[in-house]
């Protein structure tokens, strides 16, 4: 095989077909040469889409459980080899892995595989991490591993531009925080208010983190992962307090802000900040590109909205708990009607998909807070289950005539042009 | 452009083995220096899924009951407990939260306050795992006398030297 034929990139079949029809449309106007035409289209090599997505879900399959496997062997906690000599092997361990997977997807052109083996290399960090902590017999929930193992590999994301990678680094900063949140409010009473604010304005510094991602061409492969993220902890945190028993009279008496650890107040206020500094940057990148239409900021101000809110749960303002379930029941239903509405303008599945689902949730849970003291079990059950089913049907039909019209929207968009 | 992301990758994972090193270093370190003291202990026996088979450790201190200084404290805090020798083993004799209160003992054991019940405090000092082979967790949960021998750094900041079970060091081979 020949170095160029190596270099050839791969792309989907209709992909090719638009090309052909560009080039032979070049060829006819004189800006290409027949030889530049040939030397244009042999550059490219078509790969089905399946085939490609196949090899992703196997190399990635693979590379989870080689991953697990090195954390198993750590925790199966062997002593055949003494202390260091296990942690240095380990090391060298990583060390190939990096190694074999960079060598696979930059040297020999094994884009997936490699990455797949990076990504087995991040594990393999992690497995180093606990067999430290464990042959020290550092505490189970010392944040700083889970700290280490997210500032660890979350270069290696960007660098290799692997979304796996990014996922296990968030997943990791996120454990790692929550152990740390947890270690600082351990043994205060009412903590959960603390917990819940503290997730609510760190799921809008996510959120806000993946659209200023979408903002950058070179970030855009990475900012669907942490709009997820940061969705689902808004909306997941919202709905849980939505619930009218999640607050007790007594816990509001009995709850002092000032109570509060200051590294813990510190954190939650650096995070709001943060929020609030990033929706300001996705807006002032949007002015610079003179992109200010509703379309594009109302989901950053939705983000500052929520943000603001968790300082309604940290500081418990309301002596009565049906005051903040008012509150929460309008940001949740209100924020999901927005996302839905903004999924369809932007023409974002993920957006839709996600705002129906807590719809549903939503829904389902209020059911939950009104007729459980109200009716008899078998009524409660039998009613809840012909809700259920009605709320399955409408939602099915309504993700499929949005997604439908957002494709309807995209075809004569496309005919325009 | 390759070079620079190859130089770029093996920057990064050269940090990561820093990370490591400076973890491992930082802990021989302090198992190398401090005090040693052996505190009486008693198990529990639950499984971390990263980590494995460990051994959940009570101590005598971690409960103080009506210790001089226990009234000082409050959740959240960092307690600082004094320890004198009583027989093979240490026990508290005094608490603060003052750190220059602490400086004057001879030796002393920095906790963290977990939770405060009228004049009893009880508290986490980072020695509550002890990580174990697969399998072998039952020999310690059923020991009829448990002691652990820790480091104590010039912090009061406390790592696990050895388990003593029955009287004999526990051999981690």
């Amino acid at each position: 095989m020949t170095g160029e034929q190596q270099t050839r990139r791969s792309i989907s079949r209709k992909f090719l077909k638009q090309i052909e029809t560009e080039v032979a449309v070049w060829k006819q106007r004189g800006t290409v040469t027949a030889e530049q035409a040939n030397d244009i289209l042999s550059q490219y090599v078509v790969v089905s889409p399946l085939y490609g997505r196949l090899i992703v879900i196997l190399v990635t399959l693979g590379a989870i459980l080689a991953g697990v496997g090195i954390i198993l062997l750590v925790s199966a906690n062997w002593q055949e080899i003494p202390r260091a000599g296990k942690i240095v092997l380990l090391m060298a361990l990583v060390a190939a892995v990096y190694t074999l997977g960079f060598w696979l997807k930059y040297e020999r052109n094994y884009p997936r595989a490699g990455g797949a083996i990076i990504l087995v290399g991040a594990m393999a960090f992690g497995a180093s991490l606990f067999l430290v902590g464990q042959q020290y017999h550092l505490p189970i929930d010392d944040p700083r591993m889970m700290i280490w193992w997210f500032i660890g590999v979350l270069p290696i994301a960007y660098l290799t531009r692997s979304r796996a990678v990014l996922i296990l680094a968030i997943l990791a900063g996120f454990w790692g925080l929550g152990y740390k949140i947890s270690h600082w409010l351990d043994g205060m009473s009412w903590s959960e208010y603390a917990f819940f604010a503290f997730y609510l304005a760190l799921g809008a510094v996510i959120y806000v983190t993946g659209v200023i991602h979408e903002r950058y061409r070179r970030l855009k492969l990475f900012a669907s992962q942490y709009i997820f993220f940061g969705l689902i902890l808004l909306f997941g945190v919202a709905f849980i307090l939505s619930f009218k028993g999640i607050y007790s009279q007594a816990g509001l008496l009995a709850w002092e802000y000032g109570s509060l650890p200051l590294a813990f107040i510190i954190t939650f206020n650096i995070a709001i900040a943060l929020a609030v500094f990033g929706a300001a940057w996705c807006l002032a990148v949007d002015i610079r590109n003179k992109e200010t239409s509703p379309k594009n900021w109302a989901d950053i101000a939705g983000a500052v909205v929520f943000s603001a809110v968790s300082y309604l749960v940290i500081t418990l303002p309301f002596s009565s708990a049906v005051s903040y379930m008012i509150v929460f029941n309008i940001l949740l239903f209100g924020g999901v009607i927005g996302l839905i509405f903004l999924g369809y303008f932007r023409g974002s599945s993920l957006l839709v998909n996600t705002g129906l689902f807590f719809f549903g949730v939503g829904v389902i849970g209020r059911y939950f807070d009104i007729a459980w003291d109200l009716l008899p079990r078998s009524a409660f059950f039998i009613i809840g289950g012909v809700i259920l089913l009605g709320v399955g049907i409408l939602l099915e039909r309504l993700r499929r005539k949005t997604l439908l019209s957002m494709k309807a929207i995209e075809v004569s968009d496309e005919n325009e042009n | 452009m390759k070079t620079k992301t190859r130089l770029a990758f093996f920057l990064i994972v050269l940090f990561q083995m820093l990370v490591l090193a400076g973890l491992i270093i930082g802990n021989e370190i302090a198992l190398a220096n401090g005090q040693s003291v052996v505190l009486q202990t008693g198990p529990v026996d639950p499984r971390d899924i990263f980590r494995g088979d460990y051994v959940q450790l009570r101590y005598e201190i971690s409960t103080l009951r009506n210790t001089p200084g226990v009234y000082m404290l409050q959740n959240g805090d960092t307690a600082y407990v004094r320890l004198e020798k009583s027989g093979d083993v240490w026990a508290a004799v005094q608490v603060s939260n003052q750190r220059a209160d602490a400086d004057k003992w001879a030796v002393f054991i920095a906790g963290e306050v977990t939770r405060i019940i009228n004049l009893t405090a009880v508290l986490d000092y980072g020695i509550e795992q002890y990580f174990v082979p697969e399998g072998q967790g039952l020999v310690i949960q059923n020991a009829k006398d448990l002691k652990v021998r820790v480091k104590l750094g010039s912090s009061g900041k406390a790592m696990i030297e050895n388990l003593i079970v029955d009287g004999q060091v526990f051999q981690l081979k």
